[in-house]
């Protein structure tokens, strides 16, 4: 085995002790549900480890390893072709177990996301969650930074849009 | 249940606070069990025969992992020998090659394959292409990513960025043979916090486009629902070796735009930004300049339909004018045309498509847009769907110089490349080796700079860093 792979290896098992928690939430944030979070985290932990050795440079690891967890979610949308996020009514007050879709439910900023197409969402949710500037969000996706700027500023645009539908259907309701 | 407060007016900031206080769950112990449980973790070495010994969650998964790709296969194989069938309409073709054979044919055929009702046609005789892998990494960190690639005189100049972490580095590198390459000083002053974003050939050298990554004074952290905006910065070089950071007053009218698109040809330059004013609603601008040194610009007056502006995914430079391409979201793809870069008129389009990665290129004599069909056009105004267009499978892309229009396509045991001029009748020879598994970005990954080309692109896995992919184009 060489240095290389001992270097792999040793990153993967740091993974299990804390990078895990971060590849589930980007993928619970992205995908909109637990569920899908789980299976694409565990999807990606294991082509992490297949191709571990690709990885030349240790200190690279996270954004190594957030671009696997960006490509498996990708993945499983196109897959899926949906997202998971159940739209739950004003008055809807069911108990719900899956703790992103109480995220999404309960909090106006976040709940924007769900009107965002799935491009859209990476882009947000690296940028605003991972707090990467555009130029890391662009390496993540092998995309060129234009791109990346074009799809935020779609998916803000979107989500200004669907404030103006929420704050008019509220304004509506009285 | 909690509503939009109408004084969340900075949607920016909000994002940023959300997300902060977020309280997100720990990955499920049950996941953390099985990761614990792979082999080189368990052990705390990793072990030989890693693919052997993998834990499948779900024993589903393998079953239909072997199915597809044992369906996969058989697509593959058979999708090359369909494309040379006799389609409804056609005359019947010559034979083609088997899937197995990547052979070239002992004196190549000027018989078409495949000859459409639109009069076009795909050949046997064009030339192929040899490929040259150059790691990226080797002029920084495994973060090196290409933007644009552009000839001057003899030297062929790609331009990167190092992203390593948040230090942001601009990288050229400059070869005259396509096979040597070497970097070119950019750690002087004038690219100091800068990030490079496209590279164009203009009159008597090259013009590389960036932006600074100085924060946005009047816009800092995206206060009152302003978009930051970082200002465009232009460089100039006559060789490709030296560059000269341009005055403030050739970028002025780029303040407060972001530069989409931008393409170089023999009627000048043409880019596409969108314009944010601190205050108010951004605004789609298009620019002109016939040398990279001095600019002017317009609105674009289009809008789309599912926001206040629409944006040009790619611009292309044709022999008359330019031409631009745009789709995505709720939008059909579009294409307009203009021939002095700042009066843009809507084509008449096929229609139908909402696919965003919308790609476009220009040969001598018609031009090409691709999303999920393959449309052609003669002179940018008029397009309609290809009737033989090239045999669009796997990770196909597109280039052109507006002389020659090349496509990869295929997969990775099976690839061809084709060339047209007009965007009808394609010439086909072998992408040699294939390109295993690599993923070539879409719209402006890929240039062809005269006798070469080159692509960016990585290994199949795409987390692996990227590579140049330099390719010899036979016969020139």
């Amino acid at each position: 085995m060489t240095s290389i792979e001992n270097q792999a290896d040793e990153q993967l098992e740091r993974l299990v002790s804390g990078g895990l928690d971060r590849a589930y939430r980007l993928a619970g944030l992205i995908l909109g549900n637990a569920a899908d979070a789980e299976d694409v985290a565990h999807d990606a932990v294991v082509r992490a480890w297949q191709s571990a050795g690709l990885l030349r440079d240790p200190a690279a690891f996270e954004a190594w390893f957030d671009r696997i967890v960006v490509n498996a979610c990708r993945d499983r949308i196109r897959r899926n072709r949906r997202v998971s996020f159940v739209l739950l009514g004003p008055d809807d007050d069911r108990p719900i177990a899956d703790p992103f879709q109480a995220l999404f439910d309960h909090d106006e900023a976040l709940r924007l996301i769900r009107c965002l197409d799935p491009d859209e969402r990476v882009v947000v949710v690296l940028h605003y969650w991972a707090d990467l500037p555009l130029t890391d969000v662009a390496v993540r996706l092998g995309w060129p930074v234009g791109t990346v700027k074009t799809r935020l500023h779609r998916a803000l645009e979107a989500m200004r849009d669907e404030m103006g539908v929420e704050i008019n259907g509220k304004v509506a309701s009285r | 249940m909690s509503r939009i407060r109408p004084e969340l007016e900075s949607l920016d900031r909000h994002l940023r606070d959300a997300f902060r206080r977020a309280e997100l769950p720990a990955a499920p112990s049950r996941l953390r069990s099985q990761v614990a449980a792979l082999p080189a973790v368990a052990s705390g070495r990793a072990g030989q025969g890693r693919s052997r010994r993998l834990r499948w969650r779900r024993p589903a998964a393998l079953l239909t992992l072997v199915a597809a790709a044992a369906v996969v296969a058989v697509v593959a194989g058979a999708l090359p020998l369909l494309q040379g069938q006799p389609q409804p309409g056609q005359a019947t073709p010559t034979p083609s090659r088997s899937a197995s054979s990547r052979t070239p044919s002992p004196g190549l055929s000027s018989q078409p394959v495949v000859i459409g009702s639109d009069g076009g046609a795909v050949l046997e005789d064009g030339p192929s292409i040899t490929w040259t892998t150059i790691a990226l990494s080797q002029f920084g960190s495994n973060m090196v990513g290409a933007v644009g690639a552009a000839r001057v005189g003899g030297t062929m100049v790609v331009a990167a960025n190092d992203t390593f972490m948040s230090d942001t580095k601009p990288v050229v590198i400059e070869s005259t043979d396509g096979t040597r390459w070497s970097r070119v000083p950019t750690d002087g002053p004038e690219f100091a916090h800068a990030l490079l974003d496209s590279l164009v050939a203009i009159p008597g050298g090259l013009l590389l486009v960036g932006e600074s990554l100085d924060p946005d004074p009047l816009c800092a952290d995206g206060a009152a629902g302003c978009m930051p905006v970082r200002a465009t910065l232009m460089w100039r070089s006559s060789d490709g070796q030296t560059w000269q950071l341009l005055p403030t007053r050739t970028t002025a009218p780029f303040d407060r735009v972001w530069i989409a698109s931008i393409a170089a040809g023999p009627k000048g330059l043409v880019a596409f930004g969108l314009h944010y004013p601190v205050v108010g609603s951004p605004e789609n601008v298009v620019f002109h300049s016939p040398d990279g040194t001095s600019w002017s610009s317009a609105a674009f007056p289009y809008q789309s339909s599912e926001s206040p502006v629409v944006l040009v995914q790619q611009v292309i430079a044709t022999s008359a004018g330019f031409v631009a391409v745009s789709g995505g979201g709720a939008d059909e793809a579009t294409a307009w045309y203009s021939a002095d870069g700042l009066s843009w008129k809507r084509a008449s389009t096929p229609g139908g498509s909402t696919d965003p990665a919308m790609q476009a290129a220009a040969g001598s004599d018609g031009m090409v847009a691709y999303s999920d069909k393959l449309w052609v056009s003669a002179d940018g105004r008029t397009w309609h769907i290809a009737d033989t267009p090239p045999y669009f499978y796997g990770s196909s892309w597109i280039a052109g110089d507006g002389t020659q229009i090349m496509v990869i396509s295929g997969q990775s045991v099976y690839q061809y490349v084709y060339w047209s001029q007009d965007g009808k009748t394609w010439h086909r020879g072998d992408s040699t080796p294939a390109l295993p598994g690599v993923s070539i970005g879409a719209g402006g990954s890929a240039w062809i700079l005269g006798s070469t080309v080159i692509a960016v692109g990585q290994e199949q896995e795409r987390a692996s860093p990227q590579n140049l992919y330099v390719g010899r184009i036979e016969g020139h």
